[in-house]
């Protein structure tokens, strides 16, 4: 099987749009939480999150899709209506917060506009197989191994992979209720209090296979080298170690990489006591036996939590770190949790390494497990 | 060589059918479409905290796995999950978001919403039940969701992601689902949504004649299509893909008005007989996301009776979509190398 590559990326974020723009802005260390912007503050403790402020509602989650989806495309030369072409969309929320306004202001709603193919159609033109996968706080991670299965069994030509979501008022009006107090910023791995705090965000890659590339002249951003995707089958919320282990490790075998090949690793990292102690015990359970570890960042510090989106966030940084030999820090950490002691967190200020080969983890509600291996072009075989 | 998918279980959770089987029959009787109670059925234990969608989907999904070997109570890291729902959890997010501006504030929510907050719920609760650890997808795509969800098992099953896949389709009938949808339709009260679900199998095809399992037909071929003909046009692909073009059985979309349209839709039919058509929104109302599952239950019934028969009596085609967002169409065919229930009986 040929390589699969990526030719094109978009993302919009609260510190950021475009991959050029948005990686800058994380090197940086910027944050982009701030006071809440579309809720009622007086409901709930929390009264900050990682937004994108001045945009209009409803369907503010379908028009961030279609600016990053736009932005992949064109940094890959690639038309909306070119043949063979499928979207596949992943999304913890889908267009939930326009079901909220809906029911709470009798905004107008149809039901095909829950989902995201109408707004491609309307915005970008594109009318082929547009696939909305909802797989919580994972689902991009997921929809790029679906576009990988689609492109390994040559039902699609490329696949445009996108991850979009908002802030619902329900989601995030839950999570305020089991968050103990205000948090003054997301910390990965940091020492408490802990708790997650949502973010606003899109991302899109463009996908296909190396010869198609090459054939269109176009050198990629890196390569897919695989995706693991499994299920804990264990609870509702909490996420389990030997589940993640399993992702990873069949990650790594897709890719028919090491541990020890790995030179970044883009954690989920949400700042919870039970994700960051649960991923922090899996990443030394897969790499502990490195004689170096594994350097780690946690992108949410800066970010917050993109729920669906977060994924592919962390695969466009990623291309952008191989790219620039770069690895944005993580903020806002000052003392780590115990679990992480062990870690290698790329704390305070951007390094400077050499990132060959790239990991990206993305968990969700239900044990739901995503995680990616990406390499720099040239490096591999067959480059 | 890429593994075959075939259908090795089938379950429903619709009111006035007690077992699968019955579906065919079912489908025969004009009974008006009516709530099913999934709380009689599992027990209140396994109720408790779970949405309406929740549990429908496990007690078709109970049915569909009943027979299939298990260790304990777990299916593996081989099985997957596949759940198409498009209303799903819209009652917990708008009863969340009523409480929050009645009590005005989030304390006053319950910590036992907060997995039915996001959509997956369901996907990941048979995954929990059944001890799924493979592939877990919940496919929110519109009027074509049920049929792109049969699509993705098979993918997952041919690109050697699972071995086994639950897939299920299931929409409730709770009052946002039915505002919006009702309403979307015309509101003129001729569209119903009573709510149900539909769960089917998909297994490799060497897995399943390996433990010579029950084998009910095969997962064929899969088009989308947009544009003028969205219906016809998928059916032309799908059949095209696999040069097919006899067609025994069409299961419309709930959009097809009257079954009359399929001559009028210019639809590659030849070889002499007409399809047999049929339509399910006759016993069951508005199925949205769960009627290409159903679908392929029926489906699925139809080609095990008709595996003995010659010619056209060997091929359905399930459609689903909307002129909108266009048409779905799944090719299914009389399968597993012989070993359907009727041949070996």
């Amino acid at each position: 099987m040929d390589d699969l590559v990526i030719t094109g990326a978009g993302v919009i974020t609260s510190i950021g749009r475009g991959r050029l723009e948005f990686f800058e802005a994380l090197c940086r260390g910027e944050s982009g939480l701030g006071p809440l912007a579309y809720f009622e503050p007086r409901l709930f403790k929390q009264r900050s999150a990682y937004e994108i402020p001045g945009q209009t509602e409803p369907w503010r989650s379908s028009r961030l899709l279609c600016l990053a989806a736009r932005q992949a495309l064109e940094d890959a030369g690639v038309e909306p209506d070119e043949q063979g072409m499928v979207v596949v969309v992943g999304t913890g929320l889908r267009e939930l917060r326009s079901v909220e306004l809906w029911h709470t202001r009798g905004d107008e709603l149809r039901p095909e506009r829950l989902h995201f193919a109408d707004a491609l159609r309307e915005d970008l033109g594109f009318e082929g197989l547009t696939l909305t996968l909802s797989n919580a706080c994972a689902a991009s991670g997921f929809a790029l191994g679906v576009a990988e299965d689609l492109l390994e069994l040559g039902e699609a030509e490329r696949v445009l992979v996108a991850g979009c979501d908002t802030l619902t008022e329900s989601m995030f009006g839950l999570l305020d209720r089991v968050n103990a107090v205000e948090l003054p910023a997301l910390r990965p791995f940091g020492a408490p209090p802990k708790g997650v705090l949502m973010g606003d965000g899109a991302a899109a890659v463009l996908l296909e296979r190396r010869d198609a590339a090459r054939a269109r002249g176009r050198s990629p951003l890196g390569v897919v080298k695989g995706v693991g995707m499994s299920c804990d089958a264990y609870n509702a919320t909490a996420p389990r170690q030997d589940g993640i282990v399993a992702a990873m490790r069949q990650a790594q075998r897709r890719a028919r990489i090491a541990p020890a090949d790995v030179d970044l690793l883009v954690a989920h990292g949400t700042g919870t006591e039970q994700n960051d102690r649960t991923e922090a015990l899996a990443i030394g359970e897969v790499f502990g036996r490195r004689t170096v570890p594994v350097p780690v960042t946690g992108l949410k510090s800066m970010v917050g939590h993109t729920s669906g989106a977060s994924g592919l966030v962390g695969v466009v940084a990623a291309l952008e770190a191989m790219r620039r030999a770069l690895i944005p820090p993580t903020v806002h950490v000052s003392a780590l949790i115990d679990e992480a002691r062990d870690l290698d967190l790329v704390a305070g200020d951007a390094r400077a390494a050499e990132v060959r080969v790239a990991q990206v983890n993305a968990f969700g509600f239900g044990g739901l497990n995503a995680v990616v291996i990406l390499e720099r072009p040239g490096d591999g075989a067959g480059a | 060589m890429r593994e075959q998918a075939v259908v090795t279980g089938l379950g429903l959770a619709a009111a006035g059918i007690d077992r699968v089987a019955d579906l065919l029959d079912a489908l025969e009787d004009d009974h008006e479409p009516e709530a099913f109670d999934p709380r009689s059925r599992l027990g209140e234990r396994r109720s408790r905290y779970r949405d309406a969608a929740t549990l429908m989907a496990l007690c078709a999904a109970t049915e569909a796995l009943d027979g299939i070997p298990r260790r304990g109570d777990d299916l593996g890291e081989t099985a997957g999950v596949v759940v198409s729902s498009n209303l799903g959890n819209l009652d917990t997010v708008c009863r969340v978001v009523d409480v929050l501006r009645r009590r005005g504030s989030a304390e006053a929510l319950s910590p036992m919403d907060l997995p039915k907050a996001s959509s997956n719920v369901i996907a990941s609760t048979l995954a929990i039940e059944f001890g799924c650890r493979g592939v877990n997808l919940t496919v929110c795509n519109g009027a074509s969701s049920g049929t792109d969800a049969l699509y993705l098992a098979g993918v997952a099953i041919r690109a050697g992601r699972a071995r086994r896949v639950l897939v299920v389709g299931v929409e409730a009938s709770h009052p946002p689902a039915r505002r919006l949808l009702e309403a979307a339709d015309g509101g003129d009260g001729k569209a119903r949504l009573v709510g149900g679900a539909a769960a089917v199998v998909i297994e490799a095809a060497s897995s399943a004649s390996s433990r010579g399992a029950r084998t009910y037909a095969q997962i064929d071929a899969y088009a989308h299509h947009m544009g003028k003909s969205p219906v016809a046009g998928s059916i032309d692909a799908a059949l095209s893909r696999v040069g097919e073009r006899r067609l025994g059985l069409w299961i419309v979309p709930e959009e097809a008005g009257s079954p009359a349209g399929v001559e009028g839709s210019g639809l590659p039919f030849d070889g002499g007989m007409p399809p047999r058509i049929l339509d399910l929104s006759m016993r069951f109302g508005l199925l949205y996301g769960a009627l290409g599952v159903f679908q392929c239950v029926a489906a699925s019934l139809w080609l095990e009776s008709a595996a003995t028969n010659d010619g056209h009596g060997r091929t359905a085609v399930l459609t689903s979509g909307s002129r909108r967002e266009g048409a779905s169409s799944l090719l299914m065919r009389v399968g597993g190398d012989g070993r359907s229930q009727c041949q070996s009986e």
